[in-house]
């Protein structure tokens, strides 16, 4: 065997290459990567833009016009937000954003990834960056589809509002959702389970709960507030949001949503007199919401840059 | 006093220990291997889980190290610094199928820090050394695996490593695929270190001044090709000799006669005479009287160079019997 060689430390430094000297590009060019070919294929983003877009384009397709100049968050608010973005948007970030980590994990392409100069940390979050533009550019085509459809159906007034509202509701769902399961995807090697609890979180949220919500308030003597469920209630944290959001853009806006904000806890619902009077319930100040959604999405991201540099990664 | 030059190898491991730990039950893959790698072409021989992928993915960083230290060119193994320093080509390497080769270089290249113009000029150079120009726009799931091959090469070289690193880079390839690599890896060669593991070794032979043979987790020998031929030629079990004529059949028991061979059989595959000599030069000077004396006709003689695989089974037998 070769005799041992000393320790060898370096005494002079060594001239490096001046292409390696700017470390940021390692990340820029991952980031790129990520957005073109793995969430900005053609087939993602017309069966994504697609799906958010048919609900919101049928009710304008059949829904008659109101007389004179309807507000479109009057015609378009409830749907836009429930379904667009309380259940279609989180699936399609979800599902783009599963496969991120854990496929190039399944496929051995992070063996590669691992090998050039970037630090693991860096690959997670430079692979967040793209699903945030990617969440971006989804939001705001199907949104500026949305309002395109509208105006050319109805005299609709303030799409603006509605374009601008949506949007940056937009941006925090895609934060939220991606955040947690690009953290699951660092932690699982296969891609169907890097989904399943997030996509279960949706379903538990904007579901499960929202169906239990009036049993919860009202047939048990109202155990969301007594047990204090509002804090791990997902629902009620984005419907705080959402609503601080609009109210920033129209101070009126929760009358277009005062029967879904009531099934996600923000407002309560006084029949003791007709009609039946709404209150804000106020458990929560919306920047506290948002921060605790953004404690969440960051945990789950730090779990998994925690996890990706921990593994070892072979072929 | 001459002050002696300060040298820094190009890999330098010290007790380098892998340890995988499957629940209840833990794997020792790398048993303390002491490595020093210098200049040149150095070979990583080893029977199938002998740790030699498991070594080459510690000193890349894809895998924690239990124990020891390991630098590559003075920088910490798996530190961004040392993987600057590094070109790798894993055993299988995967690559993103819906990119064309020339995506996947200027990929590659910016991912190894070059600017884009710079990778996009460095891509082109190297698909056209590897003889993948023409292939440039066609998407890597479509090539074969020779030309993935050396798409993998390609990308491993991109950034103007100072050290490459290839793990069994002929493995699922053709004969003509493995030649054409050798080809490259040869080439490349000139222009920096190559540490190449294989558990072909004929191929190891062609590339390689060097070799390091681990087994079980461990360095068994670490020299050159040429010193370990030498000492194990010199050990004379391997004094095969080869003797072909018109009629094998009627020498062979004559042979077996002699004094100065220990065995002698006429071998199934190439139907020649193989013989084991005690006395070399007592064979020699027997042989040409033989075929005078039974006047047979003389079609080879030769006493065959004793291969790298040879050496390797005979060391690897070693190691099994001393257990």
């Amino acid at each position: 065997m070769n005799a041992q060689t000393p320790n060898p430390v370096k005494k002079t430094p060594r001239e490096i290459n001046p292409y390696t000297t700017a470390s940021s590009k390692p990340s820029l060019a991952l980031i790129r990567k990520t957005l073109i070919f793995d969430l900005c294929t053609k087939k993602r983003i017309i069966i994504s833009v697609f799906f958010m877009v048919l609900v919101p384009a049928l009710i304008l397709a059949f829904v008659p016009p109101l007389s004179g100049e309807q507000h479109l968050v009057q015609l378009l608010g409830f749907v836009t937000w429930y379904y667009n973005f309380a259940i279609m948007f989180p699936i399609i970030i979800i599902g783009s954003t599963g496969p991120l980590i854990s496929e190039e994990l399944r496929s051995g392409t992070m063996l590669f990834l691992v090998s050039k100069p970037i630090t693991r940390t860096k690959i997670i979050l430079s692979k967040f960056i793209a699903l945030l533009v990617f969440g971006i550019i989804i939001s705001f085509l199907s949104l500026f589809i949305i309002c395109l459809i509208a105006i050319l159906k109805y005299s609709f007034i303030d799409i603006g509002f509605y374009l601008g509202m949506f949007f940056l509701y937009g941006l925090i769902v895609t934060l939220f959702f991606g955040g947690i399961t690009i953290g699951f995807s660092s932690l699982f090697s296969r891609p169907r389970n890097a989904l399943l609890l997030p996509l279960a979180l949706v379903i538990f949220s904007f579901l499960v709960m929202m169906m239990f919500k009036p049993l919860l308030l009202y047939a048990t003597d109202n155990w969301y507030e007594d047990l204090l469920l509002y804090n791990f209630d997902i629902g009620y944290h984005f419907s705080n949001i959402f609503l601080w959001i609009g109210e920033s853009f129209d101070p009126e806006i929760m009358n277009y949503f005062l029967e879904i904000f009531f099934m996600f806890g923000i407002v309560k619902v006084d029949y003791s007199s007709w009609p039946p009077t709404y209150e804000k319930t106020n458990y929560y100040h919306p920047v506290v919401s948002l921060l605790f959604l953004i404690l969440i999405a960051g945990v789950c991201i730090t779990i998994g840059a925690i996890s990706l540099k921990r593994r070892d990664i072979s072929g | 006093m001459v002050q002696e030059k300060s040298f820094i190898p190009e890999i330098w491991t010290q007790e380098l220990t892998k340890i995988y730990d499957r629940g209840e039950k833990s794997v020792k893959a790398v048993d303390k291997i002491d490595l020093t790698m210098e200049p040149g072409v150095h070979g990583f021989l080893g029977p199938n889980g002998a740790g030699k992928t498991s070594t080459i993915n510690m000193l890349i960083g894809a895998i924690s190290i239990t124990e020891g230290k390991a630098k590559i060119k003075g920088e910490y193994a798996g530190s961004v610094r040392a993987r600057r320093l590094i070109g790798f080509l894993p055993q299988n390497p995967s690559f993103y199928d819906t990119m064309t080769g020339e995506q996947y270089l200027k990929f590659v290249g910016e991912l190894g820090g070059l600017r884009r113009n710079d990778a996009k000029e460095k891509a082109s150079e190297l698909l056209g050394n590897l003889e993948l120009l023409e292939a440039r726009n066609r998407k890597i799931e479509k090539y074969s695996e020779g030309m993935k091959q050396r798409i993998g090469i390609a990308a491993a070289l991109i950034h103007d490593p100072e050290l490459l690193m290839l793990d069994e880079p002929t493995s699922n390839l053709d004969p003509i695929g493995r030649a054409n690599i050798i080809k490259d890896i040869k080439k490349l060669s000139k222009k920096m270190s190559v540490f190449v593991s294989s558990h072909i070794l004929s191929e190891i032979e062609q590339m390689c001044e060097k070799v390091t043979i681990i087994n079980k987790g461990k360095i068994v020998l670490t020299d050159t090709i040429k010193n370990i031929k030498k000492i194990h030629s010199n050990q004379g079990s391997q004094n095969i000799v080869i003797l072909d004529t018109s009629s094998n059949e009627k020498l062979i028991q004559q042979l077996k006669e002699k004094d100065f061979i220990a065995n002698a059989w006429i071998d199934e595959i190439d139907n020649k005479i193989h013989m084991i000599s005690k006395d070399i030069e007592m064979l020699q000077k027997a042989i040409p009287k033989m075929i005078i004396e039974n006047n047979v006709i003389l079609r080879a003689f030769h006493q065959p160079e004793t291969s790298l695989q040879d050496i390797f089974i005979e060391i690897i037998e070693d190691e099994v019997k001393n257990e």
